[in-house]
């Protein structure tokens, strides 16, 4: 039982550490909550189910278009909605807004194209591929999860710490007019964390597609656990991040074993309040 | 005419929603999300007073009132620390817990399934049956609240509550504490959102805890934003044209799952529209 819920909790720890790192890369260059961030995850899934399905694609080249589908569209959400309102003098809390009013305007888009069912993106795939370790049943799909939000934590800190791409970041993070002013083109850079963001926030949704299924409102979910994971971590660094988001994933299966599944989403709430009122600063920093 | 009705009863909901939540995010310029818990709540009040202890419409309002303010009183104090984003984020996660709580407490809530069998509202023992008597208790609770709250925000109360919106700092130099007129609101904002839960819960006789997700808290301020931020008229502006627009759908003869995701595209691209070029809403007098 426990090393089940150990299991559990490195396997959604490392899907909301995809969300996390996407929305902390986000933030880190544009300084606001951006909640569509969620959403980029829903269309990736869908697009994989739209090019492999419909289009009978295969599935590795349907994964490879989602991502790019999901990059492009947080491209594009940046440039014309986000950068503009940032260029008018909009207030964070305004562009959030926006971003709120973009999550709601993609979630119905997806459900209005694909219908509000629940919808499985590869029929049988879990069942019939799950590892059996000693103390706890893993799916393929679970595995590739833990394997890959760890890989890439280590090049998103690699390329953050040793890069010229990752300099001009943390130059940006630091002081963006300093920046501008030193001749790093921001909104380039911006442009670029908004598509490698919502790519990983793509490979999010289509992993948990694959896991479980697809269904519209699934980015909520997403986003929750990325946004409550980057807060909890500090907003401070990818370690901290990925650091809150297997916090909130032990957080959630230890609630839930104590007191139900069905809680969970509250639970992950009551961690980010207690953390927002006794630690603002998050677990590291 | 029972059609028109029942869209005026939806519409005065709604203006009740939207002009509690502006005392909120107009006055004391704060982007909130927790409404929809607030709102359900005196709708749970009300289903489970009248229907499983036989209690008058109005005690079970004024009971729900109650508790949605106190609540919202404690919200306040856990929250009032936080700003902007954060605040926002944390006021989605009280709609989160309490939605999982209507969800989840079966035995009290009914779960999923919700309470069926409230009774309608009685004035003495008149029951109203018709949806023009609803109607017209729903309005005169409206133009009630909207008494209030133009009492309110016009009195010293909602002056010092717009001084510290524009500037926290000078406002407590004059001695005010600005948090604890925040929290205030706070609490009257929520008492007033249970009533109009009361009156949903005693004219559709049925509450289920979808009718008080996220969804809902931000189509409430989809209203406020929409009207116009610390804008009384503006919020009934808002509210009236947000209910009765998707009514329009309707008549296009569109499937009604299919009417439901046009209407929150209209919300969201809405939203975004407003936030671009108008983040003030149409008759709003301030802009965060």
């Amino acid at each position: 039982m426990l090393g089940q819920i150990a299991a559990d909790s490195l396997i959604s720890g490392s899907i909301y550490a995809l969300m996390a790192m996407g929305f902390y890369l986000q933030y880190k260059t544009t300084r606001f909550f951006n909640f569509s961030h969620g959403s980029m995850a829903t269309v990736a899934g869908y697009a994989v189910l739209y090019f492999s399905r419909t289009r009978h694609l295969p599935v590795g080249v349907g994964v490879g278009l989602a991502l790019v589908t999901a990059g492009l569209l947080g491209l594009v959400s940046y440039k014309i909605i986000f950068q503009p309102m940032k260029h008018r003098g909009s207030s964070p809390g305004v562009v959030m807004v926006a971003s709120l009013g973009l999550m709601v305007l993609l979630q119905s888009a997806l459900a209005l194209l694909f219908t509000n069912q629940f919808q499985v993106l590869y029929r049988n795939y879990s069942t019939v591929s799950s590892l059996i370790l000693p103390g706890a049943i893993v799916t393929r799909p679970q595995l590739l999860m833990v394997v890959l939000s760890g890989f890439i934590f280590l090049g998103l800190a690699a390329v953050y710490r040793f890069t010229g791409a990752g300099k001009k970041l943390r130059a940006l993070n630091d002081n963006e007019e300093m920046a501008a002013a030193a001749g790093i083109k921001t909104e380039t850079i911006a442009g670029r964390a908004f598509f490698a963001g919502s790519v990983l926030a793509g490979l999010a949704g289509i992993l948990v597609g694959f896991d479980t299924g697809l269904e519209p409102a699934m980015g909520t979910n997403l986003l929750m656990g990325g946004t409550v994971g980057a807060i909890v971590g500090g907003l401070g660094s990818f370690g901290g991040v990925l650091v809150g988001s297997v916090v909130l994933g032990l957080t959630e299966n230890l609630g839930a074993w104590l007191i139900g599944g069905e809680w969970k989403p509250a639970i992950t709430f009551i961690l980010l309040i207690i953390f927002l009122r006794l630690r603002p600063e998050g677990a590291l920093k | 005419m029972e059609y028109l009705a029942h869209v005026g009863i939806m519409a005065a909901i709604y203006c009740i929603l939207s002009l509690s939540l502006n005392l909120v995010v107009g006055y004391c310029g704060r982007y909130s999300l927790s409404h929809a818990a607030f709102y359900g709540t005196g709708a749970y009040a009300t289903a489970i007073l009248t229907a499983n202890y036989h209690t008058g419409f109005f005690a079970s309002m004024l009971f729900g009132a109650a508790i949605a303010a106190a609540g919202a009183l404690v919200i306040g104090l856990v929250l009032n620390r936080l700003q902007g984003e954060y605040y926002l984020l944390a006021s989605l996660g009280f709609v989160i817990i309490m939605s999982s709580v209507f969800n989840n407490l079966n035995n009290i809530t009914g779960g999923a399934l919700g309470i069926a069998g409230i009774p309608p509202p009685a004035i003495l023992d008149n029951i109203l049956r018709s949806h023009l008597s609803v109607f017209l208790l729903a309005f005169l609770i409206c133009v009630l609240v909207y008494a209030l709250l133009a009492y309110i925000t016009s009195a010293p109360f909602g002056r010092i509550l717009r001084a510290g919106r524009e500037d926290e700092e000078v406002v407590a130099t004059l001695g005010y504490n600005t948090t604890l007129f925040k929290t205030v609101a706070l609490a009257v904002s929520g008492g007033v959102a249970a009533i109009a839960g009361s009156i949903l819960a005693a004219y559709v006789t049925y509450v289920s805890p979808s009718s008080f997700d996220i969804n809902e808290s931000i189509l409430i301020l989809v209203m406020v934003i929409l009207g116009g931020l610390a804008d009384l008229k503006g919020s009934l502006l808002g509210a009236t044209i947000l209910v009765t627009l998707p009514e329009s759908l309707r008549f296009l003869g569109l499937p009604a799952v299919m009417a439901d995701n046009l209407r929150q595209i209209i919300y969201g691209a809405a939203l975004i529209l407003m936030m671009f070029f108008r983040p003030q809403g149409f008759l709003g007098k301030y802009k965060i």
